[in-house]
């Protein structure tokens, strides 16, 4: 405190006691040494310790610093003032101590000491003492202020989350206020509390109940869970599955219905997992909280809704169903004189003293029916596509015959109006895909048709085809069809597949349109997921792009199984019960050169066909009104099948939507339905498909022929050698009798099911074939009446294949048998 | 030797009569070998010379099958056409359908 360059010594030291008794605050001097003796003290420390003088300090204090301090606090004061000193560069501390005044009072001091070495006392230090009682006094009743303040607002803050906790407690019960009880479970050990517990309504539980929850709740499934509602139940509370589902699922609920004194309400059980198993270590829920609610209000104003719901659907699917037989009936009631118009004026037609004027007239009359009928059919289209039923095929087709055909159509009309008309197909493409090439050709007409519709003469409408991408089996074609027509406005556009729209009103008669054809195309593309793109400018043209995705055939060859029908081979029974309509098909048939016979009547028609049949010159192609009287379309057609098994196509015309006995007909075994009246144009095109399906249809059902035993009754060798060598040459075991006698001793003598058939021959000694057949087939065996019996026969009149069928003959082969013949009436009549 | 060059040369249908035979020729010689040497022939111009109309008929009948069978076509014509005249008992002259039929019969015999 005097610095490095002073030096306390006997002669410095009055110059120490001069400064220090102007000092206000107490100051003094004492040796480092174990005695602690005081050199100086200056007249304030003798007023801090309440002493008169030097001397009383000194009696009081003994003159030591040792002295000075309460002897409680020496101790602990020395120890702090060696350790300031010895970690303080500049040597000073500051300690607080009590000390002990004369008059006894203690008193608190602060101390600043400064340690200094010196030649004449050694170590000593230089203290400033002053009373800081009333001070420390007062800054003690601070922090004691302080502290009380802290510890308030501690209190405070606690009060608060208190408060807090409270609240939110309180919103929780107040949202989770439909529980009527909640529980608190440890699916590990099996225990459960319950926190709340409704009294107005017992489940059981009282709150506090400490239970065991397995027991518990499958007692109350038993109890009180409604028994169709108990299993599921038992499931629900079932620790693996609750931890199971929680692993994935915040909270599950199962509900049922409660039965409780005879009263049923319906319940819901809640559980959520106390921790989330995301927050755990081990993802395992351990505990679950558990909910009872009453939902009984809630289910049962949501059955009933479901209820009005329900009843509303049905009411809606009666309009419906009314829609479609209203839609159904209208178009039989108009067809069915339309067919007539239609029917009479091709007869008239082809009458031929009608007059050229009249022909006219009659041409006239012809082209608006055709048109009112196209019109008719297409609203039923529209309302077969509405009602989802019309289905997308999906078979194999030849593409370049499919195109064909829509050429021929399309080019003969360019032709006609003085348009020029080009198709292009650009890039790889396949001979065979696989979807409906119906539909897809009606796309594709419709289209072109149109744009021939509105193209003027001396326009060109175009068809091009590219196949833009192939992957998977799959390849999508894009049909292009532009025209330089009248074209369409901007505004227009949109509306275009809209039904019964047209840009121009005025122009419906003139251009003759139903305005359904655009919105029936689209659908049928899009029902067979294909999209339709328009662009046009108005007196530029349209362009069309329809975008197809078929699946691939790998078939090559371009040889069609329906290629070789040709109209001269075929031969056609037409039953219908108006005669009217029987002449219009025979007229229309003739006129592609189809030879034509009609029946009025189903029974008749079964005759017919039975006749053809016993002669294996089947009709192969049937046509059947199906409403007639007596016996209608599909019965005719059921019993046509049974006579003819899987041969000729039958097909059922009409004039009726024929939706509704679709699968009814299939199963009777009709092969397609066509719309009444027949058109020249598109009878081919309805015939081949008609037979692709025979074709299909026939390729199963078919008896294999190797090893099957035949009975051949003839009695001219020759003959017979070519039988037995015709018959081997299918593997086809076969015994001779030479004559119907030993035909029937052989049948006899032979167990049940020995032969799969017999083969007779009718004129032959001894026992001819209609005795020999009248006799087997008398015979009290099972096979008696089953074998199928063929008769071998060079007279084929009409009244010896009737008597052979009375004998019990299944049909009846004209001499000379040609071995294909003979093969298909094996593979029909053997089971 | 019968074969089938000379049996189309005499008229016979080859292809028809082959294809009933699924088209095995030696089979289908073997046949017509048979065919011609049929007694019938023989038999038939006898009773229907005797008058015995009814046995004509069997006879016909039966070589009408075999030769048709076998598409021996200027053989079966006429025995076709007397099969039907014998089978309704017609009073008339055969002799020229029987010449017809032995006439023919007698080229095939020849090709033997």
């Amino acid at each position: 405190m005097f610095g490095k360059k002073f030096l306390l010594n006997e002669e410095t030291l009055p110059i120490v006691e001069q400064l220090g008794s102007q000092m206000p605050g107490g100051f003094f001097i004492y040796k480092a040494d174990d005695e602690e003796k005081l050199l100086y003290a200056n007249k304030a420390v003798i007023r801090i310790f309440g002493c008169d003088d030097l001397e009383d300090f000194k009696k009081l204090t003994g003159y030591t610093f040792r002295g000075m301090l309460h002897p409680e606090d020496y101790a602990l004061i020395s120890n702090s003032i060696n350790k300031q000193i010895d970690t303080n560069a500049d040597k000073i501390d500051y300690v607080e101590y009590r000390i002990i005044r004369k008059d006894g009072a203690v008193r608190w001091v602060d101390d600043y000491g400064h340690f200094t070495e010196t030649d004449a006392y050694g170590g000593v230090y230089y203290v400033f003492i002053s009373d800081i009682t009333e001070k420390k006094a007062e800054r003690e009743a601070l922090l004691r202020q302080q502290e009380l303040e802290e510890k308030l607002a501690l209190q405070e803050q606690l009060l608060h989350q208190q408060e807090q906790a409270s609240r939110m407690s309180q919103m929780i019960t107040a949202m989770a206020s439909d529980y009527r009880s909640i529980c608190y479970v440890v699916l590990d050990t099996d225990e459960g509390i319950c926190y709340r517990a409704d009294h107005t309504y017992t489940n059981t539980l009282t709150v506090d109940e400490h239970f065991v929850f397995s027991q518990k709740f499958t007692n109350y499934a038993n109890q009180y869970v409604a028994e169709p509602y108990r299993e599921g139940f038992l499931q629900f509370i079932n620790p693996d599955t609750i931890r199971e589902r929680l692993a994935t699922e915040l909270m599950i609920s199962y509900r049922y219905l409660r039965v409780h004194d005879g009263e049923e309400s319906y319940e819901m059980l809640r559980m959520a997992g106390v921790r989330r198993p995301e927050d755990r270590g081990d993802h395992i829920v351990h505990a679950v909280g558990i909910g009872f609610t009453d939902i009984d209000k809630e289910m049962r104003e949501t059955m009933a809704r479901n209820e009005a719901l329900r009843i509303a659907l049905n009411v809606a699917e009666e309009a419906n169903k009314a829609k479609t037989a209203f839609l159904s009936n209208m178009s039989h009631e108009i067809r069915t004189p339309m067919n007539a118009i239609i029917g009479l004026n091709s007869i008239a037609l082809n009458d031929p003293e009608t007059g050229k004027k009249t022909k006219e007239y009659l041409e006239k009359i012809g082209s608006s029916a055709q048109h009112l009928l196209s019109i008719i059919n297409d609203i039923l289209d529209m309302s077969r596509i509405e009602s989802g039923r019309m289905i997308i095929r999906h078979e194999e087709f030849s593409f370049s015959k499919a195109l064909a055909q829509v050429n021929t159509i399309i080019s003969g009309q360019c032709r006609d109006k003085g348009l020029e008309y080009t198709c292009h197909t650009a890039g790889k493409m396949n001979d065979y895909y696989i979807g409906d090439d119906m539909k897809l050709r009606e796309v594709l007409i419709n289209i072109l048709g149109n744009a021939v519709k509105f193209t003027p003469a001396g326009g060109k409408v175009s068809f091009d085809i590219r196949e833009t991408a192939r992957f998977d089996r799959k390849a999508t074609l894009r049909f292009t069809i532009s025209d330089t027509g009248i074209g369409m406005s901007k505004e227009y556009l949109p509306k275009l597949f809209d039904s019964f729209s047209q840009e121009d009103s005025s122009s419906t008669n003139r251009y003759g349109s139903t305005g359904l054809g655009m919105p029936i195309t689209k659908s049928i593309v899009e029902l067979m997921n294909g999209t339709i793109d328009v662009t046009s400018e108005k007196g530029r043209g349209t362009t069309f792009i329809v975008t197809i995705t078929l699946d691939v055939s790998d078939r090559l060859d371009a040889a069609s199984e329906d290629g070789d029908l040709q109209p001269h081979e075929m031969c056609v029974l037409a039953i219908d019960d108006d005669p009217i309509a029987c002449e219009h098909a025979r007229i229309i048939l003739e006129q592609v050169g189809i030879v034509c016979e009609t029946a009025t009547s189903g029974p008749e028609a079964l005759e017919m066909v039975k006749m053809r049949h016993a002669r294996r010159e089947d009709y192969n192609l049937i046509l059947v009104d199906w409403r007639m009287p007596e016996m209608d379309g599909i019965e005719t057609s059921r019993r046509i099948r049974e006579i003819i098994g899987s041969e000729a196509a039958i097909i059922i015309l009409t004039s009726y939507n024929w939706d509704e006995v679709a699968d009814e007909a299939m199963a009777a075994g009709v092969d397609t339905f066509v719309p009444k009246p027949l058109f020249a144009a598109n009878i081919m095109t309805e015939f081949r498909e008609a037979f692709r399906r025979r074709n299909k249809a026939l390729l199963s059902g078919k008896a294999d022929l190797a090893g099957r035993r035949v009975l051949l009754a003839e009695d001219i060798s020759v003959n017979a050698e070519i039988m037995l060598m015709i018959l081997s040459a299918r593997d086809i075991e076969a015994d001779l009798a030479e004559n119907g006698r030993i035909a029937v001793d052989l049948f006899a003598s032979h167990h049940e099911g020995y032969y799969d058939a017999v083969l007779m021959d009718m004129r032959m000694p001894e026992m001819d074939g209609l005795e020999a057949t009248r006799t087997i087939r008398g015979m009290d065996r099972s096979d008696a009446k089953a074998v199928p019996i063929i008769a071998l026969t060079a007279n084929a009149f009409d009244e010896d294949v009737q008597r052979s069928m009375q004998a019990g003959l299944n049909a009846h082969l004209s001499k000379p048998v040609e071995p294909e013949t003979l093969y298909k009436t094996l593979e029909d009549l053997i089971q | 030797m019968l074969t089938i060059d000379s049996l189309r040369a005499w008229g016979a249908d080859i292809e028809t009569g082959l294809n009933r035979c699924i088209n095995n020729e030696a089979f289908y010689l073997r046949l017509v070998d048979k065919c011609i040497r049929d007694e019938a022939f023989v038999q038939l111009k006898a009773s229907v010379e005797a008058g015995d109309l009814a046995r004509g008929f069997e006879l016909a009948h039966a070589l009408k099958g075999s030769t048709s069978n076998l598409a021996l076509d200027p053989v079966s014509r006429p025995v076709t056409e007397i099969t039907e005249l014998l089978r309704s008992r017609t009073d008339t002259d055969y002799s020229v359908l029987l010449n017809q039929i032995m006439s023919e019969r007698d080229a095939l015999i020849n090709l033997l």
